[in-house]
């Protein structure tokens, strides 16, 4: 049992650790007979973390592949650029691709090449395999994509392919969020752009419906404000709840588009994200208006009234009143 | 067997840096090699709320690195262009910041500008020379993490502790996000 679980599980581990801790442990294998393994000079290859890619990727425990992923993209600065990229180019196992893919844009990541990163982005555009081109998509989530190549996204939100259009969707969330923070105008401003070149509703969608828009130029909160006439209801809500974020100098404008397109409005979901934006453009200032919109459609009432009862709280945070509103629909 | 297995589980033990599974807490590394000299109060007593590392007056030697591990969005500002090791007055230090998405600040300062100094996106990556620009009586750099205004101390409590040595990338602390 006991060198079974050797072979299956810290193998893979050890043949990455020798790439992290170079010299360190040679012939992990014949070690397992002998007293203690031997300190070798060695260098990484790619051969040995395929193998323990491979291997991990069997495991069933998520902790561990995670694991996995953060060693490969540790020891891709210390393999050797051309091997690793040729590689690359000959895998046709999509779970491969993305690994190999994912350490190609970790050296770029770290410093090393920038053409690496071009490497992997021409597969994810130009592969015949949407399997492929999805994979290749993961492997650049939640890095510096955005700002390498925004023109990428755009054509990926119009790839042929469903999955690969939600993957690029899913870079576009994650990467504004988890590496610029939520806080820079230029890449949310990319990710609008994007958004707005889709024809997949579900795509656009996705990306306004989750966008922090605090920083984005006048002209995002313009197109955005065109998405409001959007024949997909989902697009419409989406862009509703973007507007919602805007930055001060675009907060009148927004409002104003929320409110217009509030009459006319007949899907009850929408409707909901409009008042939801109207309450966070205003906080209490918002109140009066929407008293106004109480006779629009008498079956918002219940939903006005209670966004005024938290509005008149006055609580000068977004999350805190999103907070009690949310407290007061369960409580209900 | 069982002794070669005991072996095993030793060498991989010593991994006990690299994170066992991926968590939405952020990694912050040591920018260069250097001394822990100061943490949350300074050796006087007075409040700190930071971590200063330094490695003994090797001003311009260690290219400095932005801590956080992984792939993020960094703002630059140089306040002073020159070689400066020793200090030049409150407000002139050079910084390097990254702003999370639950607002949280990781700022790295005293830095000398290099052609590194530039706003980027990128994971662990040259961002100028340990350096000793700003209200400073020596070369190091200066690892604060603050929201609205204040510095929070959780993020390297129990981490890291005066007087340690931390080679490049070794643990500083975990910024939650
Ligand atoms: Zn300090």
């Amino acid at each position: 049992m006991t060198r079974a679980f050797l072979r299956m599980n810290v193998l893979p581990t050890l043949t990455l650790t020798v790439c992290l801790l170079a010299p360190a442990l040679a012939s992990a294998r014949q070690s397992a007979s002998s007293e203690a393994p031997a300190l070798q000079p060695t260098t990484c290859s790619v051969e040995g973390l395929m193998d323990s890619i491979r291997r991990g990727m069997k495991s069933r425990s998520e902790a561990y592949k995670l694991y996995l992923r953060t060693l490969l993209r540790e020891s891709a600065v210390n393999l050797p650029r051309a091997e690793l990229q040729a590689a690359f180019e000959r895998e046709y196992d999509p779970v491969m691709v993305e690994h190999l893919a994912a350490a190609l844009v970790a050296r770029t990541e770290r410093g090393l090449e920038d053409d690496a990163f071009q490497v992997v982005a021409k597969r994810a555009l130009e592969d015949r395999d949407p399997g492929l081109r999805a994979a290749t998509v993961r492997a650049m989530r939640r890095t510096g994509a955005l700002g390498r190549s925004g023109e990428m996204f755009e054509r990926l939100v119009r790839d042929p392919s469903p999955e690969v259009r939600m993957e690029a969707a899913t870079n576009l969330v994650e990467d504004t969020h988890y590496v610029y923070g939520g806080h820079h105008g230029p890449a949310a401003d990319t990710a609008v752009s994007a958004a707005a070149a889709s024809d997949d509703p579900k795509v656009t969608a996705k990306v306004l419906g989750q966008l922090m828009t605090g920083e984005i130029s006048s002209d995002s909160a313009r197109k955005l404000e065109r998405l409001l006439g959007s024949d997909s209801a989902e697009v419409r809500a989406a862009a509703s709840t973007a507007l919602g974020g805007v930055p001060v100098a675009e907060m009148a404008n927004a409002r104003q588009s929320l409110t217009g397109m509030y009459r006319d409005e007949k899907d009850p979901t929408v409707r909901k994200a409009i008042l939801q934006s109207i309450a966070r453009l205003g906080f209490s200032g918002a109140v009066p208006e929407l008293q106004r919109l109480r006779a629009v459609d008498p079956s918002m009432t219940s939903e006005i009234d209670s966004w005024i009862r938290v509005l008149n709280m006055n609580h000068q945070d977004w999350s805190l009143i999103l907070r009690e509103k949310q407290r007061q629909q369960q409580a209900r | 067997m069982r002794k070669t297995m005991k072996t095993t589980l030793a060498v991989l033990a010593s991994l006990a840096f690299i994170p066992a599974a991926a968590t939405a807490d952020v990694r912050v590394g040591s920018p260069f090699p250097g001394t822990v000299t100061a943490t949350t109060y300074y050796s006087s007593g007075s409040f700190h709320g930071a971590v200063d590392i330094s490695s003994a007056n090797a001003c311009g030697y260690w290219g400095v690195e932005t801590g956080a591990y992984g792939s993020f969005h960094w703002n630059v500002t140089i306040r002073t262009t020159g070689t400066v090791c020793y200090g030049n007055g409150s407000g002139n230090q050079n910084e390097v910041k990254h702003t999370f998405a639950n607002g949280k600040i990781l700022r790295q300062w005293h830095f000398l500008k290099t052609g590194a100094s530039v706003d980027k996106t990128c994971d662990r990556c040259q961002i100028g020379d340990e350096g000793g620009t700003g209200n400073v009586t020596g070369p190091h750099t200066h690892m604060q993490v603050d929201r609205n205004g204040s510095n929070l101390t959780g993020w390297y409590d129990g981490t890291t502790t005066r007087g340690e040595f931390l080679s490049r990338g070794e643990t500083v602390g975990n910024i939650a996000t």
